[in-house]
């Protein structure tokens, strides 16, 4: 899901911000020429990151030929849909995405000669010695992936063997369904399923490959033929010369030959990415609670004044943004607001007013609750004295009420450091999404999402000391 | 600032018709009375009589729904007055004392001079403890409201409600929340405030005291005056039936 939705964004903002226009036209030579390659965000093997580099078949391939031919090539990660919207529009030159060779994409890209053949295959758990094949699938449930291709196949041999297809997302929670033992079998596109193995995804391939489409390098029809009878020149020379093969190699190796790498080498190597991810998740909690206690005073003042009208906006301020979920927000700011509007909204602003607003409505009731909680006899006492109701407040009220209103606080900063993983759903770089990131290219859910909690769990524990801290230090 | 020049020259507070309701609900039926200069006035009555709402009218702690309130020159009762500067020529001392938990004793007494610019910290802490010292507390002055006594916090309220120099003192049931064994320090507290000359009214439980202290006790009952006089009087000879019926209950 989140690959669509990253797709859309940068989709989004590739309109908006304007065609920069086709780099290289024509018939000459590609010899020095720069172009302009789109690809997909993450569609391992073939394209995903590592390190935080891009790296994959298809990005091996097209860097290889590049410099066998000659060219330079400026690779943007779109995302797969957004990558062809480019195409048409000739803001790239080319894309290469994993892309299966069509009759109707035929009809506007020209492809080259294919360079990868596809095909669909089973795999069940390492351990498995039962399944050996479809026939074991009787009364089964299967996992594919939702409009792939190993769905279409699944689906089309479920009723002769007697299984039940359960469509998923994501190959990683596929491949944690059979690992978990909620399905028996994964069927799923080939090179996806060889490169998880090849991971050491805990899986094993039990079918022979059924063939499928090829994937091809596209450009517009008619532009860059130049371009195109490079690369085709470019693939047979790497074919030729065994380069090929090794790229191949590189990405779906027989998986016996893998070694398990242990616990602590996957916390080494995760955790520059992870760490990345929690600043992150705090600096974007840290600034949308500033932005929310300011809110929450604001409406919660005005949620005990005189006036109707005002104490109206208060209440329908705290009943919108509490009576609807986080993610439409994240979702509205992100997408909608921009659509709306025509304005750049950058992913942290709608971070921040995600959180803040929906924090605000609950602090706004914190804040309520916190200066009815103090005894009218307080502001009695001082207005008595001739102090004005706002010095009263500001003296007498607010410091007592924001003495009672402390946990509630804390609680709502520990609430929204939590809810602030919910930004990965418009692709904000969050703890928990480099997690993601993180397994989506090596298949170690579980043990990924397990240290993901541990460093979730000691910066909560931390906050928490330090909160109870500050309140005991400043609220004597 | 509005002053009413038909006020009689020593008069420091005038009712005239006041009338208060809570909603439907007329708590306050045409109240008259006048407070002189140094005078002492003790009102008296059983519970839902409107004694209380009386004196929260005189410094607009109520919103006055009918009538005229004059307190020290001001005509409470006209918006255009700011109720603020009246308040401060009237000190208030609560049933339940109202201390600010969150400040020491001192502070207490320091935030209206302070805050109003009244006096500069150092000066308001040298009446602050001027006034504990007047009140039997002295010793207190850093100590946190919670720490004290209800008789101590009774006596710090009322050093509170002095700090601004009020002309005039409102005690609403200030010994009604207090253990029987404390009544007798707040209520030297306050006679000696009396005998000093001060202006107040008071309502109160306490028949012999106001019997003691009170220049004039008035008995209300039902939202109206039902009959006032001297304490001899008033206590000795009673007029009214109602009267006499509250006093053989009370006494």
């Amino acid at each position: 899901m989140t690959r669509w939705i990253a797709a859309a964004a940068i989709g989004f903002m590739a309109l908006v911000a304007g065609a920069p226009g086709a780099l290289a036209q024509g018939n000459e030579s590609v010899e020095g020429q720069t172009y302009v390659i789109g690809t997909d965000t993450t569609f391992a093997p073939f394209e995903f990151r590592q390190d935080g580099e891009l790296t994959g078949i298809d990005m091996d391939l097209i860097n290889t030929i590049a410099e066998e031919q000659g060219f330079n090539v400026e690779i943007r990660s779109l995302g797969f849909s957004a990558a062809l919207q480019a195409l048409s529009s000739n803001q790239v030159d080319g894309v290469i995405a994993g892309m299966s060779i069509t009759d109707e994409r035929k009809e506007i890209y020209d492809f080259s000669e294919p360079y990868f053949e596809s095909g669909v295959q089973m795999a069940v758990d390492r351990d498995d010695e039962t399944t050996k094949g479809y026939e074991d699938l009787e009364g089964e449930t299967v996992v594919a992936k939702t409009g792939s291709e190993g769905e279409t196949y699944a689906k089309s041999i479920a009723d002769e063997y007697g299984f039940t297809v359960k469509s998923l997302d994501q190959s990683a929670t596929m491949y944690e369904s059979v690992k978990s033992g909620s399905a028996v079998a994964v069927i799923d596109d080939y090179p996806v399923l060889a490169y998880g193995i090849a991971q050491n995804n805990g899986l094993k391939t039990v079918t022979d490959k059924v063939p499928g489409g090829s994937y091809g390098f596209a450009v517009n029809k008619g532009e860059n033929t130049a371009l195109l009878a490079a690369f085709n020149d470019g693939l047979a020379e790497l074919k030729a010369s065994g380069e090929y093969d090794k790229i191949l190699n590189e990405y779906l190796a027989d998986p016996s030959a893998a070694v398990p790498s242990n616990f602590f080498d996957l916390v080494a190597k995760s955790l520059p990415a992870l760490m990345t991810g929690l600043g992150n998740t705090l600096l974007v909690t840290a600034i949308s609670f500033a932005v929310a206690m300011v809110l929450g005073l604001l409406f919660g003042f005005m949620k005990i004044s005189g006036n109707i009208v005002v104490r109206g906006i208060s209440t329908s301020f705290v009943n919108i943004f509490r009576g609807t979920p986080l993610l439409l927000w994240a979702f509205m700011f992100y997408f909608g607001l921009p659509q709306l509007t025509g304005w750049d909204v950058s992913i942290w602003v709608a971070g921040v007013l995600t959180l803040s607003l929906n924090a605000g409505a609950y602090i706004a009731e914190i804040v309520r609750g916190g200066i009815q909680s103090v005894d009218p006899g307080q502001l009695e006492a001082s207005r008595s004295l001739g102090l004005g109701y706002g010095k009263s407040m500001q003296k007498v009220v607010v410091p007592q009420a924001f003495k009672m209103m402390t946990p509630s606080l804390i609680n709502q900063l520990i609430i929204m450091l939590k809810d602030s993983s919910l930004l990965l759903a418009i692709g904000f770089a969050e703890l928990l999404y480099q997690g993601q990131q993180i397994y989506a290219a090596n298949f170690r859910v579980t043990e990924t999402l397990l240290i993901v909690g541990v460093i979730y769990f000691i910066a909560i524990m931390a906050l928490t000391k330090l909160a109870n801290f500050a309140d005991r230090r400043f609220n004597k | 600032m509005s002053t009413v020049s038909e006020q009689t020259a020593t008069s420091k507070i005038q009712v005239k018709e006041l009338r208060k309701s809570f909603g439907s609900n007329e708590v306050l039926k045409g109240i008259d009375l006048q407070v002189g200069e140094g005078e002492v006035v003790c009102v008296i009555g059983p519970s839902g009589s409107g004694k209380s709402t009386l004196l929260r009218c005189l410094n607009k702690l109520e919103d006055i729904s009918a009538g005229k309130v004059i307190v020290d020159g001001f005509d409470v009762t006209d918006p255009k007055v700011d109720i603020n500067e009246v308040r401060r020529h009237v000190g208030m001392v609560f049933q339940h004392f109202n201390l600010f938990p969150h400040m020491s004793v001192a502070e207490n007494i320091m935030l209206a001079p302070v805050e109003l610019k009244k006096l500069n910290r150092t000066e308001a802490r040298a009446k602050a403890e001027e006034l504990l010292t007047r009140v039997g507390l002295a010793e207190k002055a850093n100590a946190r409201p919670a720490s004290l006594s209800g008789g101590q916090k009774q006596r710090v309220a009322i050093a509170r409600a002095l700090a601004m120099s009020p002309g005039i003192m409102l005690f609403d049931e200030a010994t009604s929340a207090l253990d029987p064994e404390m009544v007798g320090e707040v209520l030297q507290v306050i006679k000696e405030l009396a005998d000093s000359g001060m202006t107040m009214v008071l309502v109160t439980h306490e028949m012999g005291f106001a019997r003691e202290v009170g220049d004039r006790v008035v008995f209300m009952d039902g939202g109206v005056v039902c009959e006032e006089g001297k304490p001899e009087e008033l206590f000795g000879n009673p007029q009214q039936e109602r009267t006499r019926d509250f006093l053989s209950k009370v006494l």
